[in-house]
């Protein structure tokens, strides 16, 4: 569950105890770590390939953006379709 | 000038500063000082209207030129008018000052250095680690620094984050510490609609892009291009060495 709640006055800085002592794993699911890594890989790619038309501060930080607005969903979209395929 | 040190000194910051400052104000301090030179600094066609600085060093760090904008006071008032603007908001007010001076301090490590402490002193304040050599182009930019020891300052800035600020990354962090403490956050969910997936998407966005963009560029300058490295101080060796103007 998501906390949204205000950052406690004694730590400002440093958030909630439990972020400070929490593993990497409990921090970044498998699930975020292959979109995220997914989208770093393309840009790699893109970047040695295209060169300056990519890697620079507009195209950039917008391609990572994009990426995780749409691939989720579209990924969650064609395995749900892929299951229910399959269970047919 | 650094090629990625700025997008990423900002998640060190935000961990280890001690205060709570606005990450969006830290990002924008961080990208302020470059906004009016970067372009005629690299040079730009235009439908053949050839913009570019006839001394790219002296226009982008000196004076007469654009110089007092990498400097400490030009972060103060950038970071008065954002506390205006932003309604008396002490969070965006210490970031984007911050973000602003942490830039101009960053900058000052080539050879060409900033003007540090404009208008008490007018003159530059360079450390020299490698040399600035906006004069040869982006790409020639590029090759030169990703050969220098500013190929270090940018993998030094990442491993601090990677080691010692990872966790500022996480979707827990953020919506404990960084949200919580900018109501530009809500803004964009009410306003634009934008769900708390892409408002990570955005913060962790120019860390991303720091961090592929250096190894993008180190496989073009070496893996493709060849390039020769030069970690001298100073280096690399093919960059004339800078004259003060």
């Amino acid at each position: 569950m998501e906390r949204t709640g205000p950052v406690s006055q004694e730590s400002p800085h440093t958030g909630p105890k439990e972020t400070s002592k929490k593993s990497f794993g409990e921090l970044f699911s498998r699930q975020e770590i292959g979109y995220y890594g997914s989208a770093i890989i393309v840009y790699f790619l893109l970047g040695v390939i295209f060169r300056d038309r990519v890697l620079n501060i507009g195209v950039g930080p917008l391609f990572f953006i994009v990426w995780i607005w749409i691939v989720p969903p579209l990924w969650e979209r064609l395995r749900s379709n892929f299951s229910e395929r399959s269970d047919r | 000038m650094s090629w990625a040190a700025h997008e990423l000194e900002n998640f060190w910051l935000i961990k280890h500063l001690g205060m709570r400052v606005s990450y969006l104000g830290l990002l924008l301090g961080a990208m302020a000082p470059d906004f009016l030179t970067k372009i005629p600094v690299y040079g730009v066609d235009f439908a053949g209207i050839v913009l570019k600085a006839d001394n790219p060093a002296q226009f982008h760090r000196g004076m007469p030129g654009f110089g007092f904008t990498s400097s400490i006071m030009a972060g103060l008032v950038v970071a008065v008018f954002i506390y205006l603007v932003t309604r008396r908001n002490r969070a965006w007010f210490w970031g984007t000052f911050i973000g602003y001076s942490a830039h101009a301090i960053t900058d000052a490590l080539d050879s060409a250095g900033t003007m540090l402490f404009w208008p008490f002193y007018n003159g530059n304040i360079a450390v020299g680690m490698w040399a600035y050599s906006a004069e040869q182009g982006k790409f020639g930019d590029a090759i030169a620094y990703f050969s220098s020891l500013g190929f270090l300052m940018d993998t030094g800035v990442l491993l601090l984050v990677i080691v010692f600020a990872w966790r500022v990354l996480s979707n827990e962090y953020f919506m404990t510490v960084v949200r919580p403490t900018d109501p530009a956050w809500d803004f964009l969910e009410r306003r634009l609609r934008m769900n708390r997936r892409v408002q990570l998407a955005v913060y962790r966005s120019f860390f991303l892009y720091g961090a592929t963009r250096i190894f993008a560029w180190l496989a073009i300058v070496h893996g493709v291009e060849g390039s020769q490295w030069d970690l001298s101080w100073g280096g690399p060796y093919w960059v004339e060495p800078f004259e003060p103007w």
